[in-house]
């Protein structure tokens, strides 16, 4: 293989939530470096510390404590610090002071008040707990940054998909009437169109070569393996862009880490067997 | 916010001829623990009467006076006992259930009987006298809880869907397991082997009352003996049968049989007793063989008269004019004898259900209860005539000791202790979860010896069909033996036998007396209730006829009718009539031509709540039968086997399960101990058990954070109630292997699953502590202890105690931190007062054992002396870790393996990554193929958000499954393409992915995790402790050793055994061989033969060794010991 050299990227669909990617020559070890970087080790914020003063709900500590760390926050880009990045405010802090007064009420997140505008719950309607009348709630949280590898409220990334492409082979011509391979897919990928068995939506298809056991002399599934199809779907605490560009960052500098350590190795002429 | 209701969303597999409403009004009818509380009810409002009206009576017999002392009447009052102030304490004080479970005390209510006197030919007024305190049974008639809405029941501190059906005894509660009896009243024959001879028994238990007798008939082979109660030796049959009136040879005869080949039987007997030719001969027979023997000989014929009428089959009649009944009773025993011997029949069945009964909380309580009065009476007897011979003002109330009845009864509850023989009649309740409440409340035990092998009576029999779950038992010594109810099982209820009498003879039956020869040769014999009462000449009409009774609605619908013997060649047919109580029943649907009564217009009416379950019994559609009314019964299966033969109709196929067993989906599909194993795991699962769980302090408790509904549901679930009280969470399962982490039945979970929420737990502890009051005002006290205070552990250790020496909520403590700070005075007062340090206190605080949590709740509260009683609740928070226990729902069981993070984890093309990996090795040889169906199912179910019915015989099949799931765009067998998350490569293989309802067991390694290097040891023998509760050693057992014996490792085994466990120096005198002594003062080391000077040499040996030694000198005998060479 040409290194470097024929590889394309086509970006096949996207949305604010989700993308997917076509990478063709392109080794799929690298791909699913940046798969498994963006899953665990692009760091977002998440609430860590829970000061509770007030719980009457009938929820434990703990657990109220667990339902508000996984609440998915918005990070600002580079603004809070991780790791032994400096000149940084280490944590955003939030609070969450709520009583029920005559009636139940389901506390929502919503309710949480942020000190950061820009720091603030995603998706409001997530219900953290329900009080009944005269219950309250006076929590005190921060948030830091934090990563996937650590607990996956960090995990900017919910889906994350990388897989070698279809190949679908129409070998010869069949009799157009018997229809056992069209059925025999559950993704609903062929079809007879004008007498001619059709391959629709090849990205659908994962492999499961149900069509090619049903008649396989007319039919041949494969998987190329040297494109690979990277799908993302994410919480939404940072971008799409962001999270790739980030995992590309980290992918880099975790290489340019290796390249320096093995710069400083001194090789010893003996050491290598004659 | 009410939960989802799963009809509205469970994709069933639609049936031709559905009956579930009907089953589901059943069970909504009866509940279940329905045995208990209708035998509780029964014995609250006739049973104790009964036991009253068979000792009324205390006569006191004075000189020139007669008193008698008569209870007309006793009842039970609502709960209410004496405060500790003397105060009553009822209902509106707080006598309640969840009071009496935090205070520790008894839930019980008064008996009151109504005592009258007669005095020298006067009546005087009757008066009221609490005899005792009976415990209440939750939920029962006379509970307060009864008949409550779920509101009130909230109110009331009760979780609403807390079936009842048990005690509270100290504050604990109690649950009675069902005994399985022989069953009374009911001949039963069998062979023996006596040495090298046959001989042939028919025997009978009669009960009436408290009145239990043995009756056998012993057929040998010249002879026939009848074991009478209260005679020294068996009596021969013709002897008995004249006593009892019958005195001619023929006519004994007669009363037998009219056959040929049993007459010639009998006659060489008769023959042999001819001389006894009077019924006053016989009784003197019988009387000369009781303990009245040394009497005169009219009392000792009083003697046998008593014993005839009383002790001889008590269940037919008390008194003389029985005795021609009870002739032919024993005439008909000796009949089934000789038929035996003959082979003409088999004998009797022990195991077979028709011969089983219940013993439920009633006949239970009775026992108690008939016994303690008895001893209440005694003393009543005792105390009466005292007081009368003080010719004192007697008032009943005071000479009355009802503590006698009311501790009779706490201690057999508290105990399960009711005779010396029988232990083990209650429990503990179990409330590991809801599942399990319900379950340990339909349990039943065998009473049969569990060290003795006994085969037959530990196998599943066939007419446990439909009565005994034949899924659910326990493994190992108890296997077999300890049973649990099916979900179609009713246990009958008692009717008065005379209310049927009446229909009987209406219905062509002639009595036993005034049998024509013709009856007595061909007739059907008639039992009512092992009575045998008269003659019918075409049995089957008859029976047809009363059984229209009962589909009429006429009779109760819980009599059994049977014919047995009908037809058979030789024997006489015989009709059986029980009214009795504790029967197993089932209800069937009655088909005639084939064609089902139940029509979908009655099940639609059903469904709409028109029409109740009941009803259907009264207009007779459908019919309860017992085990020995099923040999008249063919029942089908499925609708579709319907044959024009058929009589019934099972309600549906699946009501042969007992709760835990309904509540596997497709168990059908599994290998059958598979679901045992998984009925007795179900009961180990986390999740809710009740929902007044922060109310509450029980000692140990587990609650799971996320409690899900099955996805894959059985539709018994959702009617238990297991659907509000879950025990398990939905799970994405792949089934592979991963790096070895999952071989040999360990799982992987994925890490983030956790994270999210995952089996995650909560334990909760209480400890508790009672300051108690000593003598002379002298008490303990809750308070944070000073420095001052005796064996003062600490500051730290006191740190989250507040003044009053509780923890305030939510304080963190770790191991060895004080729950409960108590002061008390010094244990030993007189030695302190003599030193002058009577001021000094003694910390007499509870410290945490083993874990670390977070106080939850404080309660302080007044006992059942009064004393001042803590209780701390701890609560820990328990994520899953490595090594704790996981199960699916079909015997699956295993322990995490490793939380693989999920990038690490497989993927497959939608990008879903498992919760959990199973290895494919779990499978064939288990053959759970329930799981893959399960797991099909489930997969659609998440899909298609769609709860799937998996209930057993009834619900879809594999292709139904698979077109479901393709329907989906899923493949149909279930198995997905998927990648390494560690490459991002295809694997090879497609791997089966599905979901699955998966349990947290209640074994967790945070309980069971331990490890000592150096610790405690024990006082006696200075060998390390046992045990991780006493932070103990860990043992080098017998096949360790043997590992470094084979080996030859001696400086291990001698280092393990010896120097890591009770070595010790013993000085030893090379003259005498004795242990010396080191002599503090002298400084010297002194043999107690030889000396300070005796040569005394320094010898290793293990403690127990030395204290064997000292054993041996307590009893004179001198172990000497050689030293050969002092290394």
């Amino acid at each position: 293989m040409s290194r470097g050299r024929g590889f394309s990227i086509k970006i096949l669909d996207k949305s604010d939530d989700s993308i997917s990617i076509l990478f063709k020559n392109i080794p799929v070890e690298i791909i699913n470096s940046i798969r498994r970087i963006s899953m665990s080790e692009v760091p977002t914020l998440a609430i860590d510390k829970v000061f509770i003063f007030r719980n009457d709900s009938v929820l434990n500590d703990q657990m109220l404590a667990h339902r508000l760390g996984l609440i998915p926050l918005k990070t600002p880009v580079d603004k809070y610090k991780y790791g032994d990045e400096e000149g940084k405010p280490e944590y955003v802090s939030l609070s969450l002071t709520i009583e029920a007064k005559n009636d139940f009420r389901t506390v929502y997140a919503k309710d949480i008040k942020s000190n950061d505008k820009e720091v603030y719950p995603l998706y409001e309607d997530i219900e953290i707990v329900r009080l009944a009348p005269g219950e309250g709630l006076d929590i005190e949280m921060w948030a830091i940054m934090g990563t996937g590898r650590e607990h996956a409220k960090w995990s900017p990334v919910t889906v994350c998909v990388v897989r070698g492409v279809p190949v679908i082979k129409i070998l010869k011509e069949c009799d157009s009437n018997c229809k056992k391979c069209v059925e025999a897919c559950p993704k609903n990928i062929l079809k007879i169109n004008n007498g001619k068995l059709t391959v629709t939506n090849l990205y659908l298809c994962t492999g499961c070569k149900l069509c090619e056991v049903e008649c396989p002399d007319y039919i041949k599934v494969d998987i190329d393996e040297k494109s690979s199809l990277f799908m993302m779907e994410i919480v939404g605490q940072l971008t799409i862009k962001t999270i790739l560009t980030k995992s590309f960052d980290i992918l880099i500098s975790k290489i340019d880490d290796f390249l320096t350590k093995f710069n400083e190795v001194e090789i010893y002429e003996d050491a290598i067997p004659k | 916010m009410r939960r989802l209701d799963i009809k509205k969303y469970l994709v069933s597999k639609p049936l031709e001829y559905d009956t579930w409403p009907v089953v589901e009004a059943m069970i909504r009818e009866f509940g279940l623990a329905k045995q208990h509380i209708d035998s509780y009810n029964e014995f609250i409002e006739k049973g104790i009467k009964e036991i009253i009206e068979e000792n009324k009576i205390i006569k006191i017999i004075a000189p020139n006076d007669e008193i008698i002392y008569e209870i007309t009447d006793v009842r039970v009052d609502r709960p209410r006992i004496k405060d500790v102030d003397g105060s009553p304490l009822d209902e509106e004080r707080g006598y309640i259930p969840a009071v009496c479970r935090l205070r520790g005390l008894t839930y019980a209510a008064p008996i009151i009987a109504t005592i009258k006197r007669k005095q020298g030919g006067f009546e005087y007024i009757e008066d009221n006298v609490e005899i005792g305190h009976i415990p209440v049974m939750v939920k029962s008639k006379i509970c307060v809880l009864h008949g409550k809405s779920k509101e009130e029941l909230i109110r009331y501190g009760e979780d609403p869907n807390d079936p009842g059906g048990y005690f509270i005894i100290n504050g604990s509660e109690r649950a009675i397991v069902a005994l399985e009896d022989l069953a009374s009243n009911s001949i039963i024959t069998r062979v023996e082997k006596v040495s090298n001879t046959k001989v042939y028994i028919s025997m009978i238990l009669s009960v009436k009352g408290s009145l239990r007798n043995h009756v056998t008939v012993t057929v040998k082979k010249n002879n026939i003996y009848v074991t009478i109660p209260f005679t020294l030796t068996p009596i021969p049959f013709p002897i008995v049968m004249k006593a009892l009136g019958v005195v001619k040879e023929g006519e004994i005869a007669e009363a037998v049989s009219r056959r040929e080949e049993i007459i010639e039987e009998l006659y060489p007997v008769l023959k042999k007793y001819e001389s006894v030719s009077t019924q006053e001969d016989a009784l003197l027979y019988i009387g000369n063989r009781t303990q009245a023997a040394q009497q005169p000989i009219e009392r000792r014929k009083n003697r046998a008269r008593h014993i005839l009428d009383k002790y001889l089959f008590p269940h037919v009649g008390i008194g003389p004019e029985y005795r021609l009944r009870k002739a032919y009773l024993l005439a008909e025993m000796v009949r089934r004898a000789i038929e035996l011997k003959l082979g003409w029949r088999n004998p009797d069945d022990r195991d077979h259900y028709a011969n089983k009964r219940l013993r439920l909380a009633g006949p239970l309580l009775g026992q108690i209860f008939a016994k303690s009065l008895k001893s209440l009476l005694k003393d009543l007897h005792y105390n009466i005539t005292k007081y009368y011979l003080y010719k004192s003002r007697i008032q009943l109330s005071y000479l009355v000791r009802s503590s006698k009845i009311t501790h009779r009864f706490n201690h057999a509850l508290a105990t399960g202790t009711w005779t010396q023989r029988t232990t083990g009649v209650t429990q503990m309740l179990d409330r590991t979860n809801y599942l399990s409440t319900l379950s340990h409340l339909r349990r039943i035990q065998s009473p049969l010896s569990r060290s003795r092998p006994q085969f037959e009576a530990r196998e599943v029999h066939a007419s446990h069909l439909g009565r005994i779950c034949p899924v659910e038992s326990p493994e190992g010594q108890n296997i077999g033996l300890v049973k649990n109810l099916a979900l179609s099982a009713i246990v009958s209820n008692e009717y008065p036998p005379d209310k049927i009498y009446g229909i009987l003879m209406e219905e062509g039956m002639v009595k036993v007396e005034e049998a024509d020869d013709r009856l007595w040769e061909s007739g059907a014999r008639v039992f009512l209730n092992g009575d045998f009462i008269g003659f019918v000449s075409d049995p089957m009409t008859f029976v047809e006829r009363l059984r229209g009774y009962r589909r009429r609605g006429l009779i109760p619908p819980d009599i059994s009718i049977a014919v047995r013997n009908y037809n058979k060649d030789k024997l006489v047919p015989e009709v059986y009539i029980e009214t009795s109580s504790a029967r197993i029943l089932r209800p069937l649907i009655r088909v005639v031509d084939g064609k089902p009564l139940l029509t979908h217009e009655h099940i639609r009416r059903v469904a709409e709540g028109k029409l109740k379950f009941t009803d259907l019994l009264k207009i007779g559609v459908i019919e309860l039968i017992d085990a020995n009314e099923e040999y008249n019964v063919l029942t089908a299966f499925f609708p579709e086997e319907l044959t024009k033969d058929h009589t019934h109709l099972e309600l549906s196929p699946f009501l042969f399960l007992g709760i835990t067993a309904s509540v596997i989906p497709f168990a059908e599909h599994n290998q059958s101990p598979r679901n045992s194993y998984e009925a007795a795991m179900a009961k180990q699962a986390l999740g809710i058990p009740y929902t007044n769980i922060r109310l509450r302090m029980d000692t140990r408790g587990h609650l799971l954070e996320y409690p899900q509904m099955p996805i894959v549901q059985t539709r018994v679930m959702d009617l238990i109630g297991l659907n509000d009280r879950p025990v398990g969470q939905n799970l994405v399962v792949a089934i592979m292997s991963y790096e070895s982490y999952n071989m040999e039945d360990a799982v992987v979970i994925n890490k983030a699953a956790v994270d999210r929420g995952l089996f995650r737990s909560f334990f909760y502890k209480t400890y508790e502590s009672t300051a108690r009051l000593h003598g002379g005002g002298v008490s303990d006290r809750f308070e944070k202890p000073g420095e001052d205070v005796k064996n003062y552990i600490g500051e730290d250790a006191y740190r989250s105690l507040e003044e009053d020496g509780l923890p305030y909520l939510e304080a963190k403590l770790e191991k060895g931190d004080v729950v409960i700070g108590k002061t008390g005075p010094p244990r030993f007062l007189v030695e302190y007062e003599e030193a002058g340090l009577t001021e000094q206190k003694r910390d007499y605080s509870t410290t945490l054992d083993q874990f670390t949590g977070v106080v939850d709740r404080v309660v302080l509260t007044l006992d059942k002396e009064g004393q001042l009683t803590a209780l701390v609740k701890i609560r820990e928070h328990r994520v899953p870790e490595l090594g704790d226990k996981v199960a699916s729902r079909h015997g699956q069981k295993g322990v995490v393996g490793l939380l693989a993070p999920p990038e690490d984890m497989p993927y497959t093309a939608d990008g879903i990554i498992p919760d959990l990996l199973i290895n494919p090795h779990a499978f064939p040889s288990r053959m759970t193929v329930g799981q893959f169906l399960e797991s099909i199912a489930g997969k659609y179910g998440a899909l298609a958000g769609r709860f799937v019915d998996g209930t057993p015989f009834i619900s879809y099949d594999y292709e139904d499954l698979g077109k479901l799931l393709k329907s989906m765009g899923f493949e149909p067998m279930g198995t997905e393409v998927m990648y390494d998350g560690r490459t991002g490569k295809k694997f090879k293989a497609d791997i089966f992915v599905g979901i699955v309802y998966y349990q947290k067991l209640h074994h967790m390694v945070a309980d069971k995790m331990h490890a000592r290097a150096r610790g405690p040891v024990q006082i006696l023998t200075r060998q390390p402790t046992e045990g991780r509760s006493r932070d103990g050693g860990l043992r080098i057992g017998d096949m360790e050793k043997d590992v470094f014996v084979a080996y030859g490792a001696s400086s291990i085994i001698k280092e393990r055994l010896l120097d890591a466990s009770d070595r010790t120096t013993i000085f030893v005198c090379t003259k005498c061989g004795l242990e010396g002594y080191y002599d503090a003062r002298n400084r010297k080391l002194v043999c107690p033969v030889h000396g300070p000077d005796a040569p005394l040499v320094p010898v290793n040996v293990s403690y127990a060794f030395k204290l064997l030694l000292d054993e041996l000198k307590s009893m004179a005998i001198y172990p000497r010991i050689y030293v050969e060479e002092v290394i």
